[in-house]
């Protein structure tokens, strides 16, 4: 062969080799094909609702009150304790915190939901698949509403946490591509947001149907959960910490506009009862009250079945998706029955709930601490019991003793029972070295010497993960009642309206009503302290000591429990003494979360929350 | 500066010429040394065999020198084989020196090719691969140290988790994890973990953009080649090489005894007002060993570890051939065993264990005098066995288990509480079952040379195709078994039990898999050729790779490609002045096209000054100096997680998000959203700027290398993190915004001297490399102190610490801290003036976790068969965050966390030390004593004997019958002992508390056996 023929072979070879697939002009074009996009999500009708699934999860999972994963307000306020000394709660009640450390940094969070929610409305009219079916047009205006219910609540959520939010533009989501300088967004005032969610919440309203009329669709935003929620707006707007709050004079942007109305107004209040009567007036809802064996009512059980029976007659709105069994019941049963022991309640809570006679048992505290004990109570706070009657049997410490049914449904007490005694027989023992005592319990004991007791179902077992899984109430009547009752004391003090819902609620816990007579301030009193009592563990107060500007007694200074490092027996005294746990700070920054720093850092037009 | 050193030069050369004079007892002898084509050589070495006289020749050649009449003149010039010339009574001896062709046609790995070394320019670094022969699994814990410009960590010793960190003249991007190097095997994109050292031919980092530029996207980070041997005509050689060894860790972790446990947490309490948590009664109980089941003392790290494990290693290797054909066959035995305990009593074997088998085949076929066909196909097989639970975790459990929380066992029950964090670690490391994992890898490419000189002489063609593959696969069989604690004893002393877990009995079977494969094809046309003075180099080369592995979701599962044109021109003058031009064009599937392909050219300058004519003056000192200066571009591609920046994504939930319904009925949704919005996104460059020298002294005794260089990297991927968060972007998009610069120094050098019958060779090499933050979306901050921008990209931002506070005064007149704050607490810095201690006063502090400084010396010594050598390496200017649970005493409180035994060493109301290492103790993290601060910060600067060898040649005579040609027994140690002012734990381990599997030391002797 002729070497330069040779030679062209070679290389002909050698070239065929490497150019074989390289000459394909498709090399580089293998994106994933055949797969969904974004357009193709608002193209189907499954894809769209799961979509709208995805804006619906940023409602907060409230029954985890430990981690990031859930909301921190039970264990933040003086009705709870987080005992872990590693979490969050701890570090920020004994004030070590600032606004570049993130604890609970959901600010984002409900940012993320607004532009779901936005960018679904923006889009979901497109859907072809959802417009060809029957009463399509209608499917899609519906779940345009919902969507911008959740917007709105969103945005509630994030006026309780952070107080005046940046309000985005509403029909289109901001591209990610838009300059940085164009996105220097700043806040908007806190009235103006008020405005803005109430005006959303109506418009979704108007488009939704009153209730549910389809099972499957429990859960999802009404009209009436839309009514609800802006009650709940309009309350909070209504009260001290934003209707003419001085202490905010100075809370304004760059540009000197002021965030918080310096003016005290007492429409807001009228607003507020106005919004809480139409969700009465609705006739949807009642509260859940059931009888005993004998036919008479069980106030114990109506008040305990009002978040453990599914979708009763006073739920109005609730989270399905929800970890109560795995999460908050864990915490708050005790260790031998699985639990970890570690939603603590305070005295100051325990204090709070009223004799079954109906009268406040604790007026106040001396100086040292010790409590002011109201002699017409019968509350005695040295002893034990002698007798069994209806709730406690004999060697209970006199301090449970003839409490009214909500503190039984609420408070695990040393000495109390386990709510599913079938399983786990003992009596808890929260004396140090009880059976869920501080001895031996490594991290796992209550720090108070309490444990919440409130929303743990009686058939679950956590030591066999055999939980009871329900919805996660959010709203249920009670709170329109007793935010109606209270706003209206605001705005006509001696309104026969005031009494009587507060007196509902008394009813249904099986309480003596409260006589007619009582001034303005007293009346207001008393609806806090039912507030308290009946929202008790719902995330509420950590809000109402908040927006009554009352935190600074309530959050701040020494917390106390009793004493876990004594005691050896169910009747040893040593262990039943009020002792300091803790000794929280509260200043007045606290009233609100700092919005977190490297927030403020991105944007200079976005304020920072007062003090922080 | 440079007419001071020649005037020095000159006086050292007069002070010879005089001291020639002394001793010209007998003859002079003149001449002229001379090449072959019989040019008069200047600046040669002339010297008298035995003494240190010494000469130079003149410019034409000439000499003169004073010698006895029957020495010996020996003539030396560099490029040039040592004459040695009897005197013999001559007075005039004329020399002609050849050229060593050996010297002149060395040869360096450079991108896609070799290149002669007097003419490379680029900045390249090589190991001999015996040096890598060392007693471990994994190639890289060998390299940091031994090469300079090789900066790098290694985490744990886990074997088979055992992978340093390895990055090349530092780390120069934001995200260390995309500052890896290529790595290139026999020129294909590999893994080099398992190679067995034994069958490495060379080994090669380039670093500069000049040596690096051809590889385009793919270089910025700098390429490691490695080449696999290749057989060698002749008879067949056979080698058989065994080594076997016991290991043991560095460094354990002292943790503290469980009464030091008690009375400390009872400190911690009673310090800031609490009750002690333990009794006096428990405490004694405790001391006294009485009932160990009910007052356990336990020191789990003793529970899980083994002091010794061992190693070995073996490799069989044959090559050979003709001129038609050449062979180099190995095959080679891993086997390590870990330092973790079983349970001798489990049905199942759950030893931590790694096997590994490698075989090499490196075929060489010259099919005609121009073609050459050469097929390399090696592969490996590791099987590993290991604890049900993974290992890192365990360790983590040990430092969340206080010492005297529950027994190891409970007679013949396993103990353990419910909690899901305090888990017992003896029963996780044995009782949990234990996992099974193999991984095959198959390595092939088949290369075809054509020599094309009838052509144009110099001229050929190759190509290359290449297949590889990896499978790995994981059997699980674990369980969790029943737990139990005892809560005391009956009237009768027996143990009382509640049972804390209801677990399984049986170990269950679970399974996964995953692999991948890789095509490689590469064509290029090749030009080398010498015209008298001239070298002339070229090279056009096209390549592509197509590469798939197993992927979590639709988008990591498709290939990707990539593919490119290099091309390189190069020219050298007479051995002085070289420049070089390369570049790379390459394309990446990775973005939209259109800007799918970058071009990447690097220019590169030679000079050798040594080689001109004004040098010869001083040529007796310094025998060879060259100049090299590169500069040029190039990329990376690779962004983190993310391919097809330029389509958007949608993410779907697994499982069902979110749920409606009434009662039973409950119709959960899968939650839908946005995953990455589509940006359109190219390159990372890098601009890289090298200038480096090479230098022969004292006799070519010494050689010394060193290069400066700078790196300027633009357009790093970075999510665009200024977007501010109430946009409500799920993951911010992806855009060019980060610039990072590079900059430091690397050498080498060695030293190589004999005396008497000793020989010595000394090196050392060193390299320094520290990065700044030019540009990172950083939002402006509050302060300047507070900016990432400026900083290196692995910075550690904390307060610094001022020392302990000595009483409440000066507490209450310092800026006001957050928490309880007492005398004994650390006091920090208020940076702003404020008044306050908070997220303002946050600056950078210490180095970070990777070394700005790494270094590498060793001494190997000979002495007729037997040699001795010890190799050292350090790190400077890295530093630990110490943090965590276990570290951070009582971090959570009482009965959790475990404790270093150094907690005895802290501030005490009684012994207010102002340098305890640890402040006040508290329950809980009660202030910012644990916030990341200079206090907790130490340097772990570290000096290590690497490794250390004795070999003794066994003498011929013993062996000659056998039919072995040489035979070699040797002791090899590494990472014998550490020099560290860090103790806490393995130096390497980096931040936290010491949670990893520590490195291992070894000790092992072997034999190399050649036939």
């Amino acid at each position: 062969m002729n070497m330069k023929f040779k030679i062209h072979i070679y290389l002909l070879v050698t070239f065929m080799v490497c150019f074989a697939s390289a000459c394909n002009p498709d090399f580089f074009n293998q994106v994933p094909n055949d797969r969904m996009t974004v357009d193709e999500v608002f193209q189907r009708r499954l894809e769209s609702e799961q979509y709208l699934a995805k804006v619906y999860s940023f409602i907060r999972d409230e029954s985890d009150q430990t981690l990031d994963g859930g909301t921190p307000y039970m264990g933040l306020s003086d009705e709870g304790d987080i005992t872990y000394t590693n979490h969050p709660t701890y570090l920020m009640n004994i004030g070590n915190w600032d606004a570049s450390k993130d604890f609970y940094n959901f600010w984002r969070q409900y940012y993320l939901g607004i532009r779901t929610a936005t960018y679904f409305m923006q889009r979901i009219g497109e859907n072809t698949e959802i417009l060809a079916a029957d009463g399509g047009e209608a499917i899609i205006k519906r779940y345009r509403a919902e969507a911008r219910a959740l917007r709105a609540e969103f945005y509630a959520n994030i006026l309780k946490q952070y107080g005046p939010a940046v309000l985005l533009p509403t029909d289109q989501v901001v591209s990610p591509e838009t300059p940085l300088t164009e996105l220097s967004y700043s806040r908007s005032s806190y009235d103006e947001c008020v405005e803005f969610i109430v005006s959303e919440f109506d418009k979704a309203a108007e488009e939704l149907p009153l209730w549910y009329d389809n099972p499957n669709d429990y859960g999802k935003m009404t009209k009436a959960v839309c009514m609800g929620l802006k009650a709940r707006v309009l309350l909070y707007a209504a009260s001290p910490q934003w209707n003419g709050n001085t202490r905010y004079a100075n809370f304004k942007n760059k540009d000197g506009k002021q965030l918080v109305s310096q003016s005290y107004s007492s429409e807001k209040w009228k607003r507020a009862a106005d919004a809480a009567k139409a969700v009465i007036d609705l006739g949807l809802f009642s509260l859940y009250k059931v009888n005993d064996a004998a036919g008479k009512p069980d106030p114990l059980r109506s008040y305990q079945y009002a978040l453990l029976d599914v979708w009763n007659s006073e739920t109005i709105f609730a989270r399905k998706s929800n970890s109560l069994g795995n999460n908050w019941e864990w915490r708050a049963t005790p260790r031998f029955a699985g639990g970890t022991s570690g939603n603590g309640v305070p005295q100051q809570q325990v204090d709070a709930y009223q004799m079954a006679n109906g009268e406040i048992p604790i007026t106040g505290y001396n100086a040292d601490g010790t409590p002011v004990i109201n002699a017409k109570s019968g509350y005695q706070e040295t002893g034990f019991s002698t007798v069994n009657n209806a709730f406690t049997e004999a060697g209970t410490y006199n301090m449970y003793m003839n409490r009214e049914p909500r503190f039984y449904a609420s408070i695990t007490y040393s000495g109390s029972y386990n709510l599913n005694k079938t399983a786990f027989p003992a009596k808890i023992g929260i004396y140090f070295t009880g059976n869920n005592g501080r001895n031996g319990g490594n991290n796992n004991f209550t720090r108070t010497g309490y444990l919440a007791r409130k929303n743990i179902h009686p058939s679950s077992n956590q030591q066999t993960s055999q939980r009871v899984s329900r919805p996660l109430v959010l709203m249920r009547l009670a709170e329109i009642y007793l935010g109606y009752a209270e706003a209206l004391n605001e705005y006509t003090p001696g309104n026969a309206d005031i009494l009587k819902y507060t007196n509902l609620i008394r009813e249904r816990a099986g309480i003596p009503e409260l006589a007619a007579g009582l001034t303005k301030e007293m009346m207001r009193e008393r609806i806090l302290l039912e507030r308290r009592i009946e929202l008790a563990f719902e995330r509420h107060r950590y809000f109402d000591s908040r927006r009554w500007l009352i935190a600074e007694k309530t959050d701040g200074g020494p917390f106390y429990g009793l004493d876990i490092d004594k005691g050896t027996s169910f009747t040893d005294a040593a262990f039943f003494k009020r002792v300091v746990f803790e000794t929280r700070v509260f200043t007045d920054k606290n009233y609100l979360f700092p919005i977190p720093q490297s927030e403020i850092d991105k944007d200079v037009n976005l304020m920072q929350n007062p003090g922080w | 500066m440079l007419k001071k050193i020649l005037i020095l030069f000159l006086l050292i050369f007069l002070i010879q010429e005089v001291t020639r004079e002394i001793f010209a007892q007998s003859i002079t002898v003149t001449g002229k040394v001379v090449d072959d084509r019989g040019e008069g050589i200047p600046g040669a070495t002339i010297t008298v065999k035995g003494t240190q006289q010494g000469t130079l020749t003149s410019v034409d050649g000439n000499y003169s020198i004073a010698a006895e009449a029957t020495a010996t003149l020996v003539f030396s010039f560099v490029g040039y084989l040592k004459e040695e010339v009897l005197i013999a009574n001559r007075t005039k001896i004329d020399v002609t020196i050849k050229v060593d062709s050996k010297a002149l046609e060395e040869v360096v790995v450079v991108g896609y090719g070799t290149q002669k070394k007097i003419s490379s320019v680029g900045a390249q670094t090589t190991v001999r691969p015996d040096e890598l022969k060392l007693p471990v699994r994994n190639l890289t814990s060998s390299l940091v140290g031994r090469l300079s410009g090789v900066v790098g960590v290694q985490r744990s010793g886990e074997p088979g988790n055992d992978n340093a960190e390895i990055f090349i003249r530092g780390i120069a991007t934001l995200d260390k994890g995309l500052s890896q190097p290529l790595v290139l095997v026999d020129g294909v994109e590999r893994q080099m973990n398992d190679i067995d050292p034994e069958d490495i031919g060379s080994f090669t980092v380039l670093k500069d953009a000049s040596a690096t530029a051809v590889y385009g996207v793919r270089g910025a980070n700098g390429v490691i080649i490695i080449t696999t041997k290749k057989g060698v005509a002749g008879k067949p050689k056979i080698r058989v090489r065994y080594t076997e060894g016991v290991t043991t860790f560095t460094k354990v972790p002292d943790l503290a005894d469980g009464i030091t446990y008690m009375n400390m947490a009872n400190e911690a309490s009673v310090t800031r007002g609490g009750n002690p948590n333990y009794t006096q009664e428990r405490i004694n109980k405790t001391m006294s060993g009485e009932d160990p089941y009910l007052y356990p003392n336990v020191d789990w790290y003793e529970t899980i570890f083994k002091k010794y494990a061992s190693n070995r290693n073996a490799n069989v290797n044959i090559s050979g051939g003709t001129e038609v054909a050449t062979y180099y066959l190995s095959a080679g035995y891993y086997s390590e065993s870990g330092l973790l305990k079983t349970d001798e009593a489990a049905k199942y074997n759950s030893r931590l264990n790694l096997d590994r088998y490698n075989f090499t085949s490196n075929l060489t076929l010259n099919a005609s005098k121009t073609t050459k066909i050469e097929l390399g196909i090696q592969g490996n097989m590791t099987n590993r066995n290991l604890p049900g639970e993974t290992v890192s975790t365990i360790f983590g459990y040990v430092m969340a288990i206080p010492s005297v929380f529950h027994p190891v066992k409970l007679e013949d029950r396993l103990a353990g509480s419910s909690s899901t964090v305090i888990i017992n670690p003896y029963n996780s490391l044995t009782q949990r079952g234990y996992r099974t994992l193999w991984t095959n890898k198959l390595y092939s490419n088949l290369r075809l040379t054509q020599k094309l000189d009838a052509v144009i002489p110099g001229l050929f063609v190759t190509g290359m195709f290449s297949f590889d593959a990896l499978n790995s696969h994981t059997n699980n069989r674990t369980k969790e078994p029943d737990r139990w604690l005892a809560t005391g004893r009956d009237a009768n002393g027996n143990l009382q039990f509640i049972r804390t877990y209801v677990g399984t009995q049986y170990l269950g079977y679970s399974t996964s898999s995953s692999g991948n494969r890789q095509f490689y094809n590469e064509a290029s046309l090749n030009y080398s050729h010498t015209f008298g003075k001239h070298d002339v180099g070229g090279l056009i080369l096209y390549n592509q790779r197509d590469f798939i592995e197993t992927g979590g979701d639709l988008i990591s599962s498709l290939p990707q490609r990539s593919r490119g044109i290099a091309a390189r021109a190069n020219y050298a003058y007479d051995n002085r002045y070289m420049a070089e031009v390369n570049f790379g064009y390459n394309g990446s599937e990775n973005f939209a096209a259109g800007s799918r392909y970058g071009f990447f050219p690097s220019i590169g300058l030679g000079w050798v000054p040594s080689e001109e004519k004004f040098f010869f003056p001083v040529k007796n000192v310094i025998q060879f100096l060259k100049f090299r200066f590169t500069h040029g571009l190039v990329g990376n591609s690779i962004i983190g997680g993310r391919r097809f920046a330029y389509i958007g994504t949608v993410t779907t939930t697994a499982d069902n998000l979110y749920s409606f319904g009434q009662g039973q009925t409950n119709i959960g949704f899968k939650g839908t959203d946005i995953g990455e919005y589509p940006v359109n996104v190219t390159w990372e460059t890098a601009t890289k700027t090298n200038l480096g020298f090479e230098l022969y002294t004292l006799n070519n005794k010494l050689n010394v290398q060193a290069d400066f260089f700078r790196e300027y990297r633009e357009g790093i991927f970075l999510r665009r993190t200024a977007i501010p968060g109430f946009i409500g972007i799920n993951q911010e998009p992806y855009g060019n915004v980060g610039v990072v610069l590079n900059k430091g120094v690397d050498a080498s050098m060695s030293y190589n001297a004999k005396i008497g019958e000793v020989s010595l060779q000394f090196q050392g090499n060193f390299t320094y490399a520290k990065n700044k933050i030019i540009r990172n979306d950083e939002p402006a901050k509050a302060y300047p102190w507070m900016a990432r921008i400026g900083q290196k990209t692995t910075q550690v931002f904390g307060y610094e610490a001022l020392g302990l506070f000595k009483d409440s005064t000066e507490i209450v007149e310092a800026p006001k801290q957050v928490g309880d704050v007492r005398p004994g607490d650390i006091r920090f810095k208020d940076l702003n003036g404020d008044g306050l201690i908070n997220q303002f006063d946050v600056k950078p502090v210490g180095y970070g976790p990777y070394p700005e400084i790494v270094y590498g010396f060793g001494l190997t010594g000979s002495y007729k068969g037997f040699t001795l050598g010890a190799f050292f390496q350090g790190a400077g200017n890295v530093d630990v965050v110490m943090n965590d649970e276990g570290f951070v005493p009582f971090q959570a409180g009482s009965e959790r966390g475990n404790l270093f035994d150094v907690v005895e060493d802290r501030w005490t109301p009684q012994n207010p030390d102002p340098n305890a290492f640890y402040p006040r103790l508290s329950f809980g993290l009660v202030n910012d004593n644990y916030a990341t601060s200079t206090w907790f910060m130490r340097n772990t600067g570290y000096l290590r004997i690497k490794t250390l060898q004795a070999g003794f040649e066994i003498p011929d005579k013993w062996i000659k019958k056998t039919g072995i040609t040489s035979s070699r027994l040797f002791f090899i140690g590494t990472n014998l002992l550490t020099f560290s002012k860090f103790n806490l734990w393995d130096v390497e381990l980096g931040s936290g508390r010491g949670t990893n599997y520590p490195n291992v030391k070894t000790f092992s002797v072997g034999i190399d056996i050649n036939f």
